[in-house]
């Protein structure tokens, strides 16, 4: 009995824990997120495409505080004809209002960067070529759950899935033909009309 | 020729054995096809090649696996070597405890496949908790001390970890956590140590605590806090975060509940290791605790008498307890300090022609010290024990 106990309960603690990242991946509250560039030097790693999340103009990263690190909470307004998400109110997570803050997020304020554990996406790694910039007008679609922490489930380019373009950019890139260095990446690319070199992040250095 | 022919045969020169005991040995050995190396190494070649043919082939096609079926799969692994185990759990040998360490080993699979799949960004502390209190079940089933010993490991991976994050999170809070972490570290050492027939774990479980908490401290914690005595930096904590001091309090509290675990156990550790071992886990503490407590500002000579007391104190317990490595390992420390001594105090000296002449002979003769009396005094402890 001991031993079937053994054996068997963590299996159950792991279909547990399965389950429950599943129903949070299909059945969390959907919000869509504008994003911008990182560091192109660092925009993927191994098969993660890294970003930063464009969370509007609301300033939530600008409050005091002793450490270069600490924990923050934000809570996301949907708005717009392209309903997208931007932050309506941060601060301290026990300070989150009552009301009016539906969907939240939960993360830590870096310098006066907010990170709130979603700015990664898997990508497989023969698309790295095609995606050496984060694309003008990328947005990701995550699903929030009740207690603040956030899931990315796609990475839209234009309300394209990424794999779609970079399938698309690769073949643009592999049909053009070879020419001068000088005058291929910097001439070629805009061509196709969808990768742009995206502005600096705004990363902030130690 | 075999590896055992050959020390057989010089056995029998040396007059350690008879020809023909020597013969019987070998006849037995070659008999135990359990012991046929050759065979098995040929054999796990081809597992290997096997395996490695079968993760290629998952990786070059994973992105067309649907989520449903590398979950569906995973299980499937995960119960295959749960009824591996099952069936090999009344008999001893390699076959049910290479089930139950592969049982173990894929929860950690388990767990990094469903943060791929669904993009968690789990810290590495967070993955190391929930899989070391996964696993512990099946581990109090495991006949191996390596089981308990990788247990003990993912258990300090995950304090180690922590630290390691709080210290991004909040620089200001790392010395408190640190502290917290030096009493678990304590109280590693008292869960292990613990003889009494209630609560009583598995003895391979218990030597693991006790020998990852006495690495820790001496190892870790020992030149941590020597380094302490040397910073000037220091002095300024208390006046930082007063509350501190109160942290300073739990490493002594948990080497309390340590000195108590030593002293109340059935049946007794014998006197002498009990004393010794009593010493190790009091100065450890003394010696981190002190240059935070209290203003005595830099003390190279204080740090390094502390550092050498801390490591005579672990080799007398080895040597009370026939830890031969443990006594050996310790002794050399000592040896090597002492000669950082007299470079760290005669460094400019030692520059010199006449300073190099004296720096060989001092590391010449510590070196001939070293191998000449440390079996003699490893002898004597052993024989108060």
């Amino acid at each position: 009995m001991r031993t079937l106990f053994a054996i068997f309960f963590p299996i159950l603690v792991m279909g547990i824990w399965i389950g429950q990242q599943t129903y949070h991946h299909t059945y969390g509250d959907l919000v869509e997120l504008p994003v911008k560039g990182y560091d192109p030097g660092d925009l993927q790693i191994g098969h993660y495409l890294k970003f930063n999340v464009d969370y509007g103009k609301y300033p939530i990263c600008n409050k005091r505080s002793p450490s270069r690190k600490w924990r923050m909470c934000v809570c996301l307004d949907i708005v717009g004809p392209d309903r997208k998400a931007i932050a309506s109110w941060s601060g301290d997570c026990a300070a989150r209002p009552p009301w009016g803050c539906g969907l939240w997020l939960r993360g830590y304020c870096f310098y006066d960067h907010f990170v709130a554990n979603i700015e990664r996406y898997y990508v497989p790694e023969e698309y790295a070529r095609a995606l050496t910039v984060i694309p003008p007008g990328a947005s990701i679609r995550a699903r929030l759950n009740q207690n603040g922490t956030g899931v990315v489930t796609e990475f839209l380019v234009k309300g394209e899935p990424i794999t779609e373009f970079a399938k698309r950019n690769q073949a643009a890139i592999r049909n053009t033909p070879e020419r001068e260095p000088a005058e291929s990446d910097a001439q070629d690319l805009p061509k196709n009309g969808e990768v742009e070199t995206t502005p600096q992040a705004e990363n902030p250095s130690p | 020729m075999p590896p055992i022919r050959q020390k057989l045969e010089q056995w029998v020169e040396a007059g350690l054995l008879q020809p023909e005991q020597a013969h019987a040995i070998a006849e037995h050995e070659k008999a135990d096809p359990r012991k046929d190396w050759t065979i098995l190494g040929i054999a796990g070649l081809g597992i290997v090649a096997f395996v490695s043919g079968m993760f290629s082939l998952i990786a070059g096609n994973w992105d067309t696996i649907s989520v449903t079926s590398k979950i569906v799969a995973y299980f499937m692994i995960q119960l295959g070597f749960g009824a591996l185990f099952l069936s090999a759990r009344d008999h001893q040998g390699i076959a049910r405890e290479v089930s139950l360490s592969c049982f173990n080993f894929f929860f950690l699979c388990g767990i990094f496949l469903i943060r791929q799949i669904y993009g968690l960004n789990w810290e590495p502390w967070q993955v190391f908790l929930f899989w070391t209190l996964l696993i512990l079940p099946p581990t109090l089933l495991a006949h191996n001390r390596h089981t308990y010993h990788l247990w003990v490991s993912g258990f300090y991976a995950t304090l180690v970890s922590y630290l390691f994050y709080i210290r991004v999170e909040s620089p200001e809070w790392l010395p408190a956590t640190f502290m917290a972490g030096v009493g678990v570290v304590y109280l590693g050492f008292a869960v292990g140590i613990w003889r009494f027939n209630m609560f009583r774990l598995p003895d391979g479980l218990r030597h693991a605590w006790v020998a990852w908490s006495i690495g820790l401290l001496v190892f870790g914690i020992t030149p941590i806090a020597n380094a302490l005595w040397y910073q000037d930096s220091v002095r300024g904590v208390l006046e930082k975060l007063p509350s501190f001091a109160l942290y300073t309090a739990i490493p002594w509290l948990a080497c309390i509940v340590a000195v108590a675990s030593l002293a109340l156990s059935r049946p007794r550790y014998h006197l002498w290791f009990r004393n010794s071992t009593t010493a190790l886990l009091v100065l450890v503490s003394f010696f981190l605790c002190t240059p935070l407590l209290f203003s005595i500002g830099e003390q190279k000579a204080l740090g390094c008498l502390g550092f050498i007391l801390v490591w005579a104190a672990a080799a007398a317990a080895a040597g009370f307890n026939r830890w031969k490595r443990l006594f050996d390992l310790a002794t050399l420390v000592i040896a090597i300090r002492f000669i950082m001594v007299y470079l760290e105090s005669f460094h400019a000296d030692a520059k010199t022609g006449v300073g190099l002449m004296l720096s060989g002979t001092l590391i010449f003769s510590v070196a001939f010290v070293w191998h000449r009396y440390r079996g003699k005094v490893e002898a004597w402890l052993a024989a108060r024990s």
